[in-house]
């Protein structure tokens, strides 16, 4: 099923506007391994809140999460909450992301460019669910700029050096 | 603000008569692997104390310590006491392994040399230590020219959200000058920590757990004028209980050794050492 849509979200994607108006991470939840007590949880915490554009942060040792909301117009990358885990001695793993931003097709692949920040994300097409492509479809024939919520796991693009592919996404129109 | 109120804070610790004490976030008297991360601070005030036999042997010592961590895996800490009581006969020793129990201050640079995380909650991490201490007297109280020091240690260990286990090791070493030195300490240390299950609750809440630390020493016979000093240097073995409070950017600490074994070539030998420490944690970067 997803591999017969993934063609259509291609060739969808295709017709979107290359460039992007505004787009950004808005939450980034983050799984941190080797941390164990409560100041180890607060130093990250404390750290991450002195990113600019980082609005709240918490941070739970039961689930090794740390669950990051940014400001609208914010900056933020990933590699800076990442650099944060690791410079408060631990190490950072997997991120379940939502970042508000148009999608465009990127060397052949669909992307959701993080507009100013230099960093595409490349959105895994043969693992986003179906009302993802729809939605994706429908935006086709809307306005370009459309701007869209997606919501899912970072993982390094296979085969794309320096690129994170949004794995198992979902995507909503919010516009 | 921030910055004044932190100044404050610092301020007021340093300047308490009597209170709290020191060594991080880890065990109190054993050697430990955590390093604070880049921009960490951390200020420890310990009041530690060794109790002989009769209050001519007691030790009691307050001892300011700031650390700060350069990057992840190495920090710099240095220490200053303030003696409230000095023993004379009471062997050397090494009461803490971040601390001298001596009137030196005291700087020590640790490296975090090896971290791997074993899952959300887990990791395994090695760090060793180098240090010096300057004496802040000319004379220690037993009449022996107070000299500099050099001190390393060694730690490895196991951290998770239900178990701790450390072991380490160290050494320290004074210089001779006019014919006088102190007998070079060398310890060993275990501790196993552990927080029940209804403790560990999920940040911000309050963190508590208890160890069982064992502190094995051996501190050679001094010299005084060339000579060696019959009556100085010994052995120890010693066992307690400790406990750890952490809560956002606060540490509590405190815990009791008491002695198994001593040897003391005929020095009084210890009842018990305790110590408490307060550590205030704080983030620049």
């Amino acid at each position: 099923m997803h591999l017969r849509l993934a063609p259509a979200l291609l060739t969808a994607l295709s017709f979107l506007a290359p460039t992007v108006a505004s787009a950004e991470f808005r939450r980034i939840e983050i799984t941190i391994h080797g941390m164990d007590c409560a100041t180890c949880a607060h130093a990250v915490r404390v750290a991450a809140l002195k990113i600019d554009g980082v609005e709240t942060v918490t941070v739970s040792l039961q689930r090794a999460v740390a669950d990051i909301r940014m400001r609208e117009g914010n900056r933020v990358t990933i590699e800076q909450i990442r650099q944060v885990v690791r410079r408060s001695g631990f190490t950072p793993r997997e991120a379940n992301v939502t970042v508000v931003g148009s999608a465009i097709e990127r060397g052949g692949a669909p992307a959701i460019a993080v507009s100013g920040i230099d960093e595409v994300l490349i959105v895994d097409v043969q693992r986003s669910d179906a009302s993802a492509l729809k939605t994706v479809e429908d935006a086709r024939n809307a306005d370009p700029s459309v701007v869209s919520e997606v919501t899912g796991m970072l993982k390094p693009a296979a085969g794309q050096p320096g690129q994170i592919a949004i794995t198992t996404a979902r995507v909503r129109r919010t516009q | 603000m921030r910055q004044l109120r932190r100044i404050a804070l610092l301020m007021l610790i340093v300047a308490m008569p009597r209170g709290a004490s020191a060594s991080g976030h880890g065990p109190v008297f054993g050697g430990a692997t955590p390093t604070l991360g880049r921009g960490g601070w951390q200020l420890d005030q310990v009041w530690m104390g060794r109790l002989g036999n009769g209050s001519r042997d007691d030790e009691q010592m307050l001892r300011t310590m700031i650390s700060v961590g350069l990057t992840e895996d190495i920090q710099i800490s240095g220490s200053f006491p303030i003696p409230l009581q000095t023993p004379i006969y009471m062997p050397r020793g090494r009461p803490m392994a971040l601390m001298s129990a001596n009137q030196d201050a005291e700087g020590i640079l640790a490296w975090r040399f090896q971290r791997r995380p074993l899952g959300p909650n887990a990791r395994l991490e090695s760090t060793v230590y180098g240090g010096m201490a300057i004496p802040l007297e000319e004379f220690r109280k037993d009449g022996m020219r107070a000299t500099p020091s050099m001190y390393v240690a060694a730690a490895t260990g196991y951290v998770s959200r239900e178990h701790y286990v450390w072991v380490g090791g160290g050494y320290q070493r004074s210089a001779e000058m006019s014919g006088d030195r102190a007998g070079a300490t060398t310890f060993v240390s275990a501790v196993y920590g552990f927080r029940p299950p209804a403790l560990r609750l999920d940040y911000p809440k309050p963190d508590l757990r208890f160890f069982v630390e064992a502190v094995g020493e051996h501190t050679e016979r001094g010299q005084h004028h060339g000579f060696e000093m019959e009556f100085s240097g010994g052995s120890a073995v010693l066992v307690g209980p400790t406990a750890l409070l952490l809560y956002k950017e606060y540490g509590l600490e405190a815990g009791l050794l008491f002695p198994v074994y001593q040897q003391n070539n005929g020095l009084p030998n210890e009842r018990f050492r305790f110590a408490i420490n307060f550590s205030y944690f704080f983030w620049m970067r």
